[in-house]
């Protein structure tokens, strides 16, 4: 009996120490005296930047079924303008981007095109980049608009994930085409606050630039050769 | 025999009371939440600094801050500003004080709209980035009209705007240790692990650090940031930037009253990191948090893959530990504090570019540093470059290494993407 009592005090006393340790430990942490050093990185290898996936020519069997899976149904392509569509890099990421000249389906579309909280960003071309783009008026019934869709990631616009999309006002013209950034004057280029590689969009009116955010109008330079339209 | 019984008996009950007492006790000196505020207030670091100079700082090429100049007070007017040509403003510069970018007596957000550019030319065919003439960083401002300096066209094919950013609570981040910014990128997935680059600490000569301030990572002591940013968006030299700007790549001669040598010896350089050091953490809005919506979009926010890169919480490094090569020992103020910033501080690519290499090298041209979203309800305009003006405009901006979280974010339906943003407006 004597025994089992000095064994059992023995435990409790051991239970006892080791929390009066724990607590000392804690409480009396010597200050940390070693520097953190530096973090072994790994050696980045310099990697190329990455080239542009070939991609096939589109035809309208690829772009309305696109237009109808990004923006709910709401947009088709509009066909009087020609071309209609047109694919180029306008983000300078390598990936192929797709611009559609496009309208509302009809106008019970309007509500779906303009809800609170669209899966696209309407943007306007003409606005001033500064801030008052973030105040655009709704689309209206009829309006011509450029869609566009991002390729992200080395993926076209084509891969079925959900893309970064864009509804531009004042962006639409006539001989849409896209035209390497590098042929662009510098006096156009030097506007953008971003210059990249890849394209812009140009069409009879001018030149749509992709500014890092947004979709703007260029103003290029007047050519008094060039006869007023 | 009894009286033996009678105390096993007492030690026995009271043994785990112990134990649990001795963890309990180890639990309370644990890491604690950082002093959060939009308010002026120092978070403690100042009055521990200033009382323990010796003990908290130890640079050989870096002031110590006399006594009667060091305090938060001293600390706030001298980051506020202006500075004048008498101080060594110029010759090219683009403020006149910290607190023209960084508001810092009405300090809400600590940040402004204010816009810099940065330009230079990258060469596709040897993947190789070359600085604009005189440095990145375009100076737009100039006391002599002859020495604006501008983006020249031929030597430019990249041009890149930066924001302003907030500098409050970056003492805490500064406490940050390089392990603990390597186990965040570590338990990020492979496609979304961010980038760590190791850049000079100037203020202990040939060490390094885990870079975490500036849009690429560029510094990593509040030091060295001070006179980077003393020199180069004011024109002030100090010991530790000894050397003036050059108007693209032209040396361009001093105002006539500037002070002749280094303009600055070094201890403002010191006080603006003091300012920095002692600023609160931001804080967030618990009205808007803790509302039904608010909850549910903090949830949403962590499912979609947001808080991947904006990390929601991290922790400071135990006082005492020395930082920065040596040059300095985390504090009481600044030790053991869990911060919110919800930023991993490591380099990604979202698909924004910006093009610019600075010190991280050729992989790092379109890699940004993943944006502190504490305080984002003090700003508003987003993204490194400021094009952005709405939280949805931002997020439709994410691609790359974010892509995942942004097609996420956009297959929510209307009310959960609401809710994210509410969740957002709370930060």
């Amino acid at each position: 009996m004597r025994l089992r009592s000095i064994v059992v005090f023995l435990l409790a006393l051991t239970v006892a120490g080791s929390a009066l340790y724990v607590r000392w430990r804690r409480t009396a942490r010597p200050p940390v005296s070693e520097p953190e050093g530096d973090v072994a990185l790994p050696s980045p290898g310099a990697s190329a930047p990455p080239s542009a996936p070939a991609d096939t020519v589109p035809t309208r069997s690829d772009v309305q079924p696109t237009l109808d899976r990004l923006f709910e149904g709401a947009l088709v392509v509009d066909a009087e303008v020609r071309p209609s569509f047109v694919t180029g890099d306008f983000t300078g990421d390598s990936a192929t981007d797709l611009a559609v000249a496009a309208r509302p389906l009809s106008e019970d579309v309007l509500p779906r095109l303009n809800a609170e909280l669209p899966r696209w960003r309407l943007q306007d071309a003409t606005a001033a980049t500064d801030g008052a783009r973030d105040v655009v008026p709704p689309i209206a019934s009829g309006e011509r608009l450029l869609a566009v869709v991002h390729g992200v990631a080395g993926l076209s616009w084509r891969a079925p994930a959900d893309r970064p999309c864009y509804l531009v006002r004042n962006a639409v013209g006539s001989g849409m085409r896209a035209a390497p950034l590098s042929t662009v004057p510098p006096a156009v280029r030097m506007q953008l606050s971003r210059l990249h590689a890849g394209d812009v969009i140009a069409e009879e009116r001018g030149l749509i630039l992709w500014t890092g955010a947004a979709y703007v109008r260029a103003v290029t330079p007047v050519d008094p050769e060039r006869p007023a339209r | 025999m009894t009286k033996l019984k009678v105390l096993a008996a007492t030690l026995v009950w009271a043994a785990p009371a112990m134990l649990g007492w001795g963890l309990a006790d180890s639990a309370q000196t644990a890491a604690v939440e950082a002093p959060t505020g939009f308010t002026v207030t120092s978070n403690g670091f100042a009055e521990e600094f200033c009382a323990n100079q010796e003990a908290l700082a130890n640079s050989p090429n870096s002031p110590r801050i006399p006594d009667d100049e060091c305090d938060f007070d001293t600390a706030v007017e001298e980051f506020t500003g202006p500075e004048d040509t008498a101080a060594g403003l110029g010759p090219i510069f683009n403020g006149n004080g910290c607190g023209e970018c960084h508001i810092a007596n009405q300090i809400l957000g600590a940040t402004s709209q204010i816009l810099e550019r940065r330009a230079g030319f990258f060469n596709s065919a040897n993947n190789t980035f070359t600085d604009h003439p005189g440095g990145s960083l375009i100076q737009d401002r100039a006391f002599d009209p002859n020495d604006q300096e501008r983006v020249l066209p031929a030597s430019t094919n990249t041009i890149a705007l930066r924001s302003t950013i907030s500098v409050l609570g970056d003492g805490f981040v500064e406490a940050v240790g390089n392990s603990t910014l390597q186990a965040i990128a570590n338990a990020q997935p492979v496609a979304q692990r961010g980038q760590l680059i190791n850049v000079p600490v100037l203020e202990m000569p040939g060490t390094t650090r885990v870079g975490r301030f500036g849009h690429k990572d560029q510094q990593a002591s509040l030091v060295s940031f001070s006179a980077d940013a003393y020199v180069n968006e004011m024109g002030i030299t100090s010991p530790l930037q000894p050397n003036e700007n050059t108007s693209n790549g032209r040396t361009v001669p001093e105002p006539p009253d500037a002070p002749p040598g280094v303009d600055d010896e070094g201890v403002d350089v010191e006080l603006f990191a003091l300012f920095m050091r002692s600023t609160l953490a931001p804080p967030t809005d618990p009205g808007i948090l803790n509302s039904f919506d608010g909850q549910q979009g903090s949830a949403l926010f962590n499912q979609i893959g947001c808080a991947v890169c904006h990390t929601r919480t991290i922790t400071t490094s135990p006082p005492g530990t020395l930082i920065n090569g040596g040059a300095a020992r985390v504090s009481n103020a600044l030790g053991d504090k869990i911060i919110h910033p919800f930023s991993d501080f490591l380099l990604h690519d979202v698909g924004t570019g910006d093009g610019i290499v600075q010190n991280g090298g050729i992989t790092t041209r379109n890699k940004v540093r993943t944006a502190a979203l504490w305080g984002l309800r003090a700003r508003g305009r987003f993204m490194h470059d400021g094009l952005s003006f709405s939280f949805e405009d931002a997020i439709a901006r994410h691609g790359g290494q974010a892509a995942t979280a942004r097609t996420n974010f956009n297959n929510l339906g209307a009310t959960s993407r609401r809710r994210v943003l509410v969740f957002l407006s709370a930060l």
